[in-house]
């Protein structure tokens, strides 16, 4: 093989320059602490680093909302928990009250305090947490009890107004849930069974008449000749339009006679613990302290109106309702139990996580100072070399 | 018999021709750094031979020498090398071209980190879990605005850069284009000089030289194919169509102004054809890579967008009207892809938690939708959105890593077969300091033979017929 002093140097420089491009690339993995800083350096590592740091940033995301849940829950608790010791109290005032060696003034001595307790059940149905009513369900922002004219205690009126529509069953008609405009709903439809009886229908004419029946089977709206397949049906309402239905059947047509069932409910607040992964958190006051106020308030009135044997019967409703309180109680102690093994499986995850991500992306430092050490020899080398390339050449030996 | 100075003229002509071919080492020194220059060589050839007879040959005529002369002077080059070179120097342009571009485009997209798409896009669905649990509280639906706005700004910022490096890409076709032509002119006018010149049959060395520096510079911008026929006519096809023709050359044109326009002959109004080279890789880079992403951030945030909306629509506002449009996709003049809507901007009350009306203002099931479309999977994208995006990143990450390994791959064939050339063609000092001296030697000794000559013809003419006087 022929070789000449251009090709010596080329040689050289290339070689050289590919050397520096290497020493280079583990100074910067050095420097940086990664491996991959571009998508190119290893497409595969950067996508799957991409994705590991998004699922960081859920899990954080889900951590602050098991939090929140938590803190929400205990709040709740607390109130619950308030409430029993309360109608503990009450129960004790009933049992002394229907004594029947009391007299009236003594009752109403018992009253007096009743009346405080009463007024401090009614201060923990109303408790707020961050500025938002436990109880109030989707209604944060209106206090779920209220006094009204006649000095009782009455339950948010939006309770009862359905958020939810669910079909129970369906003999035929083929409606779907969300054809129930619960927006444009009337104002009387409150939440429990409906049925829908649809009749004469004409798939030609695309018309049929419904019937709607509440729980007992009373009408509380009916029309004839609706259209099968077009938002907008408004069954009027029996006896006033406070009882109107407002169907939206364009996407999900009728599709023959028959009767569904379909439950309207209120829904309440959940969050967000996980992937596809939510808990409901909030309750409705009117579902928790409605019996415990009206049982508290015929102890008042019997109290008031001096009646021993009819208070002596009170003492079975106010054990109902302090069972119902403890079935809610132990509701939410389950909910944040569940909440708790989700927080310790999220810690886990975070964990797991994190050591991913940092296999991923982040260099193995004790092995990139190795390569960093031999490719500083071998560039060294090469600009060792370089001082030799230029060589003596025939001319410096001819005379 | 014919005189004895017929000694003297051979040796006359091995001097001329010896240091001819001094100078011809000399020549070859002097350029020895020159780019493109292969080593020269004088074929030195005998003169024609004499039938010669008389007294003192045999019976026929014997056959004299008359000494040497310089047939030619060639240049020492392997045109199979130079097309192999040139072939795989196309290449070489067709990736070198593309990888900084391509690692430019990774800059913009800035992943994996904490400002690119991916991550504005996970803090959004991070606002809307917030906004889950606190669907009345304004200052988380300001924190909603805010992380929807940065995102819409986020990919607007990057569609703007891509769009940036598409106009450069164009301008740098146009300036190639212009490249292509210039060198087509130089190549026919030298064609012109060379033939010229190698009419009496020599060879035009220093011009075929030349020619060929042209040529290597012409290969790495399209893929070239050469001839030369027995007549000298030499042409350069690219992709089929003639770029130069003898003295005849054809021009490119191109519209700069147009982000689909195609190089174009001129006259003829066809596309050009190169299968490799910068121009095809420019081409490349434009419409497949660049123009890709581009289209696919588009594909992106406009399904992005239509989803989000149509969750949105469906929720009810804190004021319990049906949510409007959030994000406005790639309104009219505005140049830009994503806008969120300014009714929402200038009143975060109009974000729509609530999936029904009588759920205000503690409804979070439309919240929550909003929150699970991140993982919901969406026939347009084949996925979910994080997954499209997540393709996006990794086809640019495989792109950009193949036009680097070719780059280099590439790199370490042009440096070897450029190593081959030099082999053959590159000067070497101590090869001419060798012929120098073998030179050298060669002109003493016909010197010698003159004075050789010179005493003979002196014994002759001085010496002889003394005796006796």
């Amino acid at each position: 093989m022929r070789v000449t002093q251009g090709m010596l140097t080329e040689a050289f420089m290339r070689n050289l320059s590919y050397n520096l491009k290497r020493l280079g690339e583990k100074e910067d993995q050095l420097s940086s602490g990664k491996k991959v800083r571009l998508p190119s350096d290893d497409p595969v590592s950067a996508v799957f680093a991409m994705r590991l740091r998004n699922t960081l940033l859920s899990i954080d995301q889900y951590a602050k909302n098991v939090d929140d849940a938590v803190t929400w829950l205990q709040n709740t608790e607390t109130a619950l928990q308030n409430t029993g010791e309360i109608l503990q109290r009450i129960r004790e005032l009933v049992v002394y009250g229907s004594n029947g060696t009391l007299t009236e003034s003594d009752r109403k001595a018992i009253l007096d305090e009743i009346t405080q307790l009463k007024e401090q059940i009614f201060q923990e149905a109303n408790s707020s947490y961050n500025n938002r009513y436990l109880f109030g369900g989707f209604f944060t922002d209106t206090p779920p009890f209220t006094y009204d004219v006649n000095g009782k205690i009455v339950a948010n009126p939006s309770f009862i107004k359905p958020t939810r529509a669910d079909i129970i069953s369906d003999t035929g008609t083929g409606l779907n849930a969300s054809s129930i405009n619960l927006s444009k709903i009337g104002s009387g439809i409150t939440t429990g069974e409906y049925s829908l009886e649809v009749s004469n229908f004409d798939s030609v004419a695309k018309t049929a008449d419904i019937v709607i029946r509440d729980k007992d089977s009373n009408i509380v709206a009916q029309k004839t000749g609706i259209t099968v397949d077009a938002d907008d049906q408004r069954i009027d309402g029996v006896p006033d339009s406070s009882k109107d239905f407002v169907l939206d059947l364009k996407n999900f047509p009728i599709l023959g006679n028959g009767t569904v069932v379909v439950k309207l409910t209120s829904d309440t607040a959940r969050y967000n613990l996980g992937r596809l992964n939510t808990i409901d958190v909030s309750l409705y006051g009117d579902e928790v302290f409605q019996d415990i106020f009206s049982v508290v308030e015929g102890i008042e009135y019997d109290l008031a109106n001096n009646r021993p044997d009819s208070l002596s019967s009170k003492l079975s409703e106010i054990d109902n309702a302090i069972n119902t309180l403890l079935k809610f109680r132990s509701q939410v102690g389950a909910k944040i139990n569940r909440l708790e093994a989700t927080k310790t499986r999220i810690e886990n995850n975070r964990i797991d996580y994190t050591a991913l991500l940092s296999k991923t992306e982040d260099v193995d430092i004790a092995q990139v100072i190795m390569d960093l050490k031999m490719e500083e020899n071998v560039y060294r080398a090469s600009l060792a070399v370089g001082a030799r390339v230029i060589q003596p050449s025939l001319v410096d030996f001819l005379r | 018999m014919y005189s004895g100075f017929f000694g003297i003229e051979i040796a006359k002509k091995a001097l001329f021709a010896s240091q001819k071919a001094q100078e011809n080492v000399a020549h070859n020194v002097a350029n020895a750094n020159t780019p493109g220059f292969s080593r020269q060589r004088v074929v030195l050839e005998s003169t024609y031979t004499k039938p010669f007879s008389g007294l003192y040959t045999g019976t026929g005529e014997v056959q004299v020498g008359t000494g040497v002369r310089i047939g030619d002077i060639t240049r020492i080059r392997d045109s199979f090398t130079d097309r192999q070179y040139r072939d795989e120097n196309s290449s070489l342009g067709q990736w070198s071209v593309q990888t900084d571009t391509l690692k430019q485009v990774e800059a913009i997209f800035s992943e994996p980190s904490d400002i690119g798409i991916s991550s504005v896009l996970t803090k959004f669905w991070q606002s809307l879990e917030e906004l889950s649990k606190n669907p009345e509280a304004i200052e988380i639906r300001e924190t909603v605005k805010e992380r929807a706005v940065t995102l819409a700004d986020t990919i607007n910022h990057t569609a703007r850069q891509l769009n940036e490096i598409l106009g450069d890409i164009n301008f740098r076709i146009s300036v190639k284009v212009d490249e292509v032509n210039t060198l087509a002119r130089q190549i026919a006018s030298l064609n012109g000089e060379i033939r010229h010149m190698e009419l009496t049959g020599t060879t035009a060395a220093d011009l075929r030289d030349k020619r060929d520096l042209l040529l290597d510079q012409l290969s790495k911008i399209v893929d070239i194919e050469t001839y030369e026929d027995q007549n000298g006519l030499f042409s350069v096809n690219v992709g089929g169509a003639i770029l130069v023709k003898g003295t005849e050359f054809n021009t490119l044109t191109f519209d700069e102004t147009d982000l689909a326009a195609k190089p174009i002959w001129q006259g003829f109004n066809i596309n050009l054809n190169s299968k490799k080279g910068e121009l095809t890789g420019l081409l490349e880079l434009r419409d497949k890579k660049v123009g890709g992403y581009l289209s696919d951030l588009k594909t992106f945030a406009k399904t992005f967008a239509n989803k989000f909306n149509e969750i949105h629509k469906s929720g009810y506002d804190l004021y319990g009207n049906l949510g409007e449009e959030f994000f406005i996709y790639n309104p009219p003049n505005s140049g830009d892809l994503l806008f969120v809507n300014n009714v929402i901007v200038n009143d975060v009350k109009k974000i729509a938690a609530a999936e029904t009306s009588t759920g205000i203002p503690g409804d979070n099931r439309n919240a929550l939708k909003l929150a699970d479309l991140r993982y919901q999977y969406i026939d347009a994208l084949k996925g979910t959105i994080d997954d499209y995006y997540g393709a996006l990143i990794s086809r640019i990450g495989i792109d950009s890593q193949e036009a680097q390994r070719m780059t280099e791959s590439q790199e370490y064939m042009v440096s070897q077969l450029n190593e081959r050339r030099k082999e053959i063609s590159s000067v070497s000092i101590d090869e001419e300091m060798a012929k120098m001296i073998m030179y050298q030697h060669a002109y003493n000794a016909a010197a010698r033979m003159i004075t050789a000559m010179d005493e003979m013809i002196e014994t002759i003419v001085s010496r002889m017929g003394l005796v006796g006087r």
